[in-house]
């Protein structure tokens, strides 16, 4: 006999089982004095350990044991993992051997991220039974969390490698560093912009294209380091890079957009006079690799862009730093909206107040690791915004608080014109988005929020253009308050508008870039 | 102990109710309709699992099931509106459930299991409005994984997945969309399901603009081709074109004409 069941001292209590009846009426009409009188109720459960494993037990212990699995996967499905837990728990001191119990634990443990107590609960079960899909499947995620953390694990020591190596790489460069590079004295230097020229809406991709508008002159020089050749970027045709026939960028100014491609088997040979990088996010082993490459083990000098301080920070002192070249005034990029459109919209259909958040980080594909976040989100408003949703369909796809919108080409527009509030995420700096939609969001007067440790931080003043979060928690708590004060809410979003104004103003941003590139007494012959 | 061959086990329209492969309901399709759809004709439905999530997420939804299985267009019935047993190529439609407009048809995972899918959309096409939404689901053969086991040698059919033993048919994304749009369809979207936890395994190293496994070195152009390696299945968002295919079948030469093959 389990422990489980011993009844309680009266009959007339609620029975223990949790089912709300009375003992003598649920499991204590099962064996007590006066079970004969009584036609013994149904079972409570259908749900029965398969095999032996509780063949120690007599019916009424099995019954109680069913019930309690089959509430604890009904919690679990609801999401109420700590409730389940307890549950399976009181199944497993029970009955130590139950398969399922064991499986279902150890499922709950991988999700809280304990990854020996999700093996070693997984192993047990496995031990118990043959084999199945989805049981192999569950211990293959357990083996896959690990992975994932053995991945992350070499970013994490690259990272601080960088400003170490920067310096060391980079020492013999230290005039470039120290101030703007000496330019040429004489005559236009040929600027060579070098980059991905397909990389989709990937930020790379972008980036040349943005630079090349920005860059326009005789005297610029596009080269696509993929491709077939045929692209046409800033208005003239991409060159395409290929080492192994000696068509690549040679002496001049080289600026190279992003990181993410391979130069190693030309770079050597290009000669450059200068060499400036825009940093764009990508992993730090990839910097530690790609600037390496660049510099030529420091022996050339380097001059490092950064979108903003946070980042430029990780890699030692003395980069430059400018805003992110996002045009927002662009054809096709988000637009300019009415200036009271966000109030306007608030006013009118008071009920909906969507939040909005992107869904699929940019660098990579993978697994969102702030599910739990995401999900309480679509609650504080009842209605949630999912751009670009990835495995958020996954997750959210039944519930009919959230709204999923699919990349394409304009589809971030559609979706800011909508929000009551735009949330930015961000795991890690090196995973952080060139921030598209957060300034577009302040653009469309849309208030947001951005993490502390986001490399756009920064730029939001907390409480005054935008909010600033450190945990879940706290970011809850702004977007209640921030709902529940509509004036308070435009208010904000105003003060982001005009701050994404000022900042991604197009002229300002041309005249940074250029001075940055050619200096700030030549300027290039726009257009000719 | 020895398994019976998964041929064995799995072929036959016949073969048995199983509740993991036909009651598992598509969370992930649901994400994709977001307005509520009128009427939902769920081609292969099996169980009616998405059919009833679809109606908890949109009440109101009216979903019609076809199923070819017996046993789980029994299984459905107790969910869905109506379901209709019977397979693709044979079901009469109006005859089944009168005149009714059709909002929305889903095709999860079953394009892939029909020897002519071009014919099987063309006579859906027949059914639908112009502008009518089709859903569908169907494998991507040009995913990490079987790309992987491909180079080492390996194409072995399982009893689920991308290589199911009842799978007759496979695509990539160019090959599908031309699937459609040869069929009398528009297509405004297609999707890549992605399974990181599941490809990462297989990636040993990442350099940019490629990817690189035990048996293969794979370049990538951009986002969206990573994705698609990544990817089991792609969803396409497709709508009745304002003009229907043709449907005839081309005309072959008198066998008379065709000069045998040296």
């Amino acid at each position: 006999m389990s422990d489980a069941i011993v009844g309680p001292t009266s009959r007339n209590s609620p029975c223990p089982c949790g089912s709300g009846r009375r003992y003598k009426d649920c499991h204590g009409a099962l064996g007590g004095p006066d079970a004969a009188a009584h036609v013994p109720p149904s079972p409570r459960s259908a749900y029965r350990a398969p095999g032996g494993e509780w063949a120690h037990l007599d019916e009424a212990a099995r019954d109680l044991l069913g019930a309690r699995m089959e509430q604890a996967l009904a919690v679990q499905m609801e999401g109420r993992v700590d409730d389940a837990a307890r549950e399976y728990r009181e199944v497993i001191a029970a009955a130590s051997d139950t398969h399922d119990a064991l499986h279902m634990l150890g499922v709950i443990e991988l999700g809280r991220g304990s990854l020996d107590e999700a093996e070693r609960l997984i192993a047990a079960g496995m031990a118990l039974r043959p084999p199945y899909a989805a049981i192999e499947h569950n211990w293959q995620l357990v083996q896959d969390a690990r992975l994932s953390l053995a991945r992350v694990q070499p970013e994490m020591l690259a990272e601080r490698a960088l400003p170490v190596f920067v310096d060391l790489a980079l020492a013999r460069g230290a005039v470039g560093r120290a101030g703007r590079a000496p330019m040429a004295a004489s005559g236009p230097t040929v600027v060579h912009l070098i980059g991905r020229a397909h990389a989709g809406d990937h930020d790379d991709g972008w980036l040349l294209r943005r630079l090349a508008d920005v860059l326009v002159a005789d005297t610029t020089m596009v080269w696509a380091v993929d491709g077939n050749g045929t692209e046409v970027i800033g208005a003239r045709r991409a060159q395409r890079v290929d080492g192994g026939i000696g068509a690549f960028p040679r002496g001049g100014t080289q600026v190279f957009a992003g990181v993410d491609y391979d130069c190693a088997t030309w770079v050597d040979r290009s000669n450059a006079e200068r060499v400036i990088v825009f940093c764009q996010s990508a992993a730090p082993t990839r910097y530690l690799d790609q600037l390496r490459a660049l510099a030529q083990d420091g022996a050339r000098p380097l001059e490092l862009v950064f979108a903003s301080r946070a980042m430029a920070d990780r890699f030692g002192r003395g980069h430059t730093v400018l805003p992110p070249p996002l045009d927002l005034a662009a054809p096709g990029a988000v637009l300019a909206p009415e200036p009271d459109a966000y109030e306007d919209r608030m006013m009118e259909r008071s009920p909906v107040w969507p939040i909005g958040i992107v869904g699929q980080n940019q660098q990579s594909v993978c697994e969102p690791p702030d599910g739990d976040f995401v999900k309480n989100l679509a609650s504080i408003t009842g209605r949630l915004h999912i751009y670009d949703p990835g495995r958020f369909r996954y997750l959210l796809g039944g519930s009919p608080a959230v709204r999923f919108f699919e990349r394409r080409p304009g589809g971030p527009e559609t979706f800011l014109a909508q929000l009551g509030c735009f949330v930015h995420r961000t795991e890690a700096w090196w995973l952080d988005t060139v921030g598209r939609e957060l300034y577009g969001a302040m653009a469309f007067g849309v208030p947001v929020l951005c993490p502390r440790s986001s490399i756009h931080a920064e730029r939001i003043e907390h409480g005054v253009d935008g909010f600033l979060y450190g945990s879940g928690a706290e970011a809850q708590q702004q977007l209640s308050d921030l709902r529940q004060t509509p004036a308070w809410a435009a208010s904000i979003g105003r003060a982001g508008r005009n701050k994404v104004r000022l900042l991604l103003d197009s002229e300002t941003q041309t005249r940074g870039y250029r001075e940055l590139v050619v200096g700030a007494g030549h300027t290039i012959a726009a257009g000719a | 102990m020895a398994t019976a061959p998964v041929w064995q086990t799995h072929l036959g329209a016949d073969t048995a109710f199983d509740p993991q492969y036909h009651q598992n309901p598509r969370v992930e399709i649901a994400s994709f309709i977001n307005e509520a759809p009128g009427v939902v004709l769920d081609i292969g439905c099996g169980g009616g699992a998405t059919g009833k999530l679809i109606k908890e997420k949109f009440p109101g939804t009216r979903v019609i099931g076809v199923e070819l299985n017996p046993h789980a267009a029994a299984y459905a019935r107790q969910f869905l509106d109506d379901v209709v047993c019977a397979s693709i190529d044979e079901v009469e439609l109006a005859k089944h459930v009168g005149e009714v407009t059709i909002g929305a048809v889903l095709l999860l995972d079953v394009l892939e299991h029909l020897y002519d899918p071009w014919r099987a959309l063309t006579r859906i096409r027949t059914w639908l409005a112009p502008g009518t939404r089709v859903l569908a689901s169907v494998p991507n053969i040009r995913n990490l994984v079987s790309l992987d086991e491909l180079a080492a040698g390996r194409w072995d059919y399982g009893p689920h997945g991308v290589l199911d033993v009842t799978h007759v048919r496979f695509f990539t994304r160019a090959t599908l969309r031309r699937l459609f749009e040869e069929t009398g369809y528009a297509v405004t979207h297609m999707e890549p399901l992605t399974q990181p936890a599941w490809v990462d395994r297989y990636v040993i190293a990442r350099r940019p603009g490629k990817l690189v496994t035990k048996n293969l070195s794979i370049a990538f152009r951009n986002r969206e081709d990573l994705e698609d390696l990544y990817a089991f299945q792609y969803v396409v968002d497709a709508r009745a074109a304002t003009v229907m295919p043709d449907c005839e079948k081309p005309t072959l030469p008198p066998a008379s004409e065709v000069s045998p093959i040296v």
